[in-house]
């Protein structure tokens, strides 16, 4: 489910539908607990996280897990305080928000409604991968050479410079690697050279 | 350190030789077949190894009678071949740590069996969900799904009900009956849901991820403090780490303030001898900071407030813990967040000024005595637990000493380190700055108990920089030590963590008993215990009244006694005595079992009570007279 691609947005759908009806179907079995248990703490966290463009699975499933729980735990403190202690209410609002951030995922680009959470995707191909990109400043922050960063990231240093210029996200990363901002980083001979050039 | 210039020369030449041998890899000729044997061989080891560590402690939990476990805990019926089987464990976690290409699958699959083994043994050996707290969270957790209601000046924690309507929902929601019923793996669960967060944290302050398996495995065995039981601090303490994971992983500065670099530098000149020749032959790369686009970033700072508000609404302790693990990191300029511990304290604030209110009318004062008292606090956390039975006097002491001793292991870890050119300076400050929360006040003697779970990820980490403090593969005689260092460990945790199981377990026969007393008591008697040890107010929370009569049960004054059950007007007044209340009884106050049956004997024919029920573990006395209707 964690990396399925175009195909998770439509089984997190059908998960959600078949938690619907488990739970409010009445059904009274082990696989009605199995599928709500599941469901409550997996669900919600999917559909919000893929917002996110986060691309690592194992950080994705801590913050599926973590926004899961916590929206359960916060809409359901917010329903007894407002007096309607409902567990049908509690499931809808979450089942709402859940099918509502997966039609948002699901919505065109050209609508702009993703926040521009996934800015990080104009950094395309190989490097758009986070574990890449996370390589890639490891090795620009042991004081590798941007050869380094390529090397470590799997990609030609071609590619790299390329994608440098045309990709603000990249450039952050870079920033970020190299503890100051990208014209501390373009006083430094080398790697100056090596990305105007 | 960062901003060293020698580490990073250090670091550049791991660097180097990393991608040296990642190019290696990537351009080996294909290997003939016997190549390929001998490649898997150690991997095939490994994996027999765990699953020969399994299957014995499989074997060994025919052994394990529950109800013949003394005061030391669930040690003492600890079979041989289940200390065996720990030792192998340990043995398989440290050789998984040798596998080249390295393995991930090896290492999680020995985190997961120590869980399952050690955490979750009392769930495979005891017939029913352990520990009265748990019961009585299951309670308040009943109360809010049947009534929906917060019963604020009944007790203190339903001013901080969230994890408790979160019970309620799962509960309703998956349809299960109690959430008692969740109770018996919660342990595992929970300590499950701890791993993902804790691999992140780790995996945010060394790029070694052995070290990473080092540390997640060290957490695990020594992890004592069982806080991971159906409970607001258990669900808090995910929080706690996810929170710490997320600021650690996109949030995190990683330059050294200069004054820092000024006293290494200090040191470095003053005492070389601390550092020495091993400064140059390079750190762990310090991983990166994981660059995020200004939409992710907010939306990662989003998740932080929806994880923190939870948190203040739903444990008191757990957010100042927060506040003062990222007061340390904004102290210190390592984070981009330095308003964030301002942003927790708000919330803990508005939260405590309006939905505390019914709470604080009654507690205030005492809740101020202790703050700014750390003498009285220790005093509470460490001297008034160190009294009761022999055996619970030396699981205590046993407890201070695998704590002291684990701390120990985490200075000298950290010093191996600082040797190899390595500050940990996140680490040692998340690790050190949970003790300030001894200032806030005794939290009931589990303060430092608390403190100690704050600090153990940090703790942990700087522990596996002992055998991890540079990236060179591990050394045999440093193999060996480690695994003997991980047995132990593991041992070491049988026997603090479940020290107390002959009062913490509570039997099938205990919660049938109780079964049927609610189910032949009227609506509001009484249900009266010696102590509050048992599975009393599981369910039905505010359909009976509850009492607490210790002081006139043992000392055995039953005009006093009577007095306290007909003060409360109730149709019927139950007095409970359970298996599970006795050994409490027995192990932390000190009563020997024929104190305990002697007091129960002289309420029983004093002619005031009147035997309702009798079971090997429960005995259910009624204050007489009373109406038919109550038996």
């Amino acid at each position: 489910m964690m990396s399925m691609g175009r195909f998770e947005p439509p089984l997190l759908l059908a998960w959600t539908m078949v938690a619907a009806a488990f739970v409010f179907g009445d059904v009274q079995s082990l696989a009605r607990t199995m599928v709500a248990l599941s469901w409550l703490a997996f669900g919600p966290g999917l559909a919000f996280t893929r917002l996110m463009g986060i691309t690592d699975v194992p950080v994705r499933l801590v913050l599926v897990i973590a926004v899961s729980l916590g929206l359960d735990a916060a809409i359901s403190g917010v329903l007894v305080y407002a007096g309607i202690p409902s567990w049908e209410l509690g499931m809808s609002v979450l089942l709402s928000l859940t099918v509502a951030a997966v039609i948002l995922h699901l919505a065109p680009p050209r609508l702009n409604v993703r926040l521009g959470w996934e800015a990080a995707t104009d950094v395309r191909g190989k490097l758009a991968e986070e574990p890449r990109q996370a390589r890639m400043v490891e090795a620009l922050l042991a004081g590798g050479t941007l050869a380094d960063a390529a090397e470590a990231a799997g990609v030609s240093l071609v590619t790299l410079r390329r994608r440098l210029r045309s990709s603000q996200a990249l450039r952050r990363a870079v920033e970020v690697a190299s503890g100051g901002s990208l014209e501390d980083l373009e006083n430094d001979p080398p790697l100056r050279e090596s990305i105007t050039r | 350190m960062l901003g060293d210039p020698r580490c990073l020369e250090g670091s550049r030449a791991v660097a180097q030789t990393a991608a040296e041998q990642e190019l290696k890899t990537a351009h080996a000729p294909v290997l003939p077949t016997s190549s390929v044997v001998m490649r898997l061989l150690p991997h095939a080891q490994v994996w027999f190894i765990l699953l020969l560590a399994a299957a014995l402690w499989y074997a060994s939990l025919d052994e394990v009678d529950i109800r013949l476990i003394t005061d030391i805990g669930l040690v003492s019926q600890a079979p041989p071949l289940m200390l065996i089987s720990f030792g192998i464990l340990a043995l398989g976690f440290t050789l998984s740590l040798r596998l080249q290409p390295a393995s991930t699958l090896a290492p999680l699959a020995a985190t997961l069996l120590l869980i399952a083994t050690i955490h979750g043994l009392p769930a495979m050996v005891e017939d029913a969900p352990r520990f009265p707290t748990a019961y009585l969270h299951a309670g308040f957790t009943d109360t809010i799904a049947q009534e929906g209601e917060l019963l604020t000046r009944v007790d203190a924690r339903f001013s901080w009900p969230i994890f408790f309507s979160f019970g309620a929902l799962v509960t309703q929601v998956a349809d299960i009956a109690n959430a008692i019923e969740l109770q018996p793996w919660a342990a595992v669960v929970n300590n499950v849901l701890w791993l993902g967060p804790l691999v992140v944290i780790f995996g945010s302050l060394t790029t070694d991820r052995r070290q990473v398996w080092t540390a997640t495995f060290l957490f695990y065995a020594a992890n004592w403090i069982g806080q991971d039981y159906y409970a607001p601090q258990a669900f808090n303490f995910l929080l706690y780490l996810t929170i710490l994971a997320i600021v650690l992983r996109w949030f995190r500065r990683p330059v050294v303030p200069g004054w820092i670099n000024r006293v290494v530098d200090w040191l470095d000149r003053r005492h070389p001898e601390l550092r020495g020749p091993m400064r140059a032959t390079g750190a762990p790369v310090p991983p990166a900071v994981v660059a995020a686009t200004p939409g992710q970033r907010a939306a990662l700072l989003g998740i932080i407030v929806l994880l923190t508000g939870v948190s203040v609404a739903s444990h008191q302790l757990t957010p100042f813990a927060l506040i003062a693990a990222m007061t340390a990191l904004a102290l210190l300029r390592r984070t981009t967040l330095p308003g964030l511990p301002v942003l927790i304290a708000v919330l803990v604030g508005l939260w405590i000024s309006y939905m505390t209110v019914a709470f604080l009318a009654g507690h205030l004062v005492g809740l101020l005595s202790d703050l700014g008292a750390p003498g009285e606090a220790a005093t509470a956390n460490v001297g008034r637990r160190l009294t009761g039975s022999p055996g619970h006097v030396f699981i205590v002491q046993f407890r201070l000493v695998m704590t002291l001793g684990f701390w120990l292991l985490a200075a000298a870890g950290a010093v191996r380190r600082f040797r190899h050119g390595h500050l940990d300076l996140d680490a040692l400050a998340l690790a050190g700055m949970p003790f300030g929360l001894l200032l806030l006040q005794a939290y009931g003697g589990e303060m430092l108990l608390r403190i100690y779970l704050f600090s153990l990820p940090f703790m942990a980490f700087l522990a596996s920089g002992l055998f991890f403090p540079s990236p060179r593969r591990l050394s045999w005689p440093a193999t060996r030590a480690m695994a003997l260092v991980t047995a132990l460990l593991l041992i070491a945790l049988l026997v603090a963590k479940h020290g107390n199981e002959r009062a913490d377990s509570i039997s099938a026969d205990e919660l049938a008993a109780v079964d049927r007393v609610y189910a032949m008591a009227p609506s509001q008697s009484v249900m009266a215990v010696v102590n509050t040890w048992g599975a009393v107010r599981y369910k039905d929370f505010t359909e009976f009244r509850y009492a607490q009569v210790a002081e006139h049960f043992l000392s055995e004054d039953v005009e006093a006694l009577t007095a306290e059950l007909a003060r409360r007007e109730a149709p019927c007044a139950y007095l409970f005595f359970t298996r599970s209340q006795q050994a409490a009884a027995e192990i932390f106050w000190g009563y020997t079992p024929d104190a305990w049956q002697r007091a129960q004997d002289v309420l029983a024919d004093s002619g005031r009570f009147e035997e309702v029920l009798s079971t090997p573990d429960a005995r259910v006395l009624l204050a007489t007279p009373a109406p038919a209707a109550c038996r």
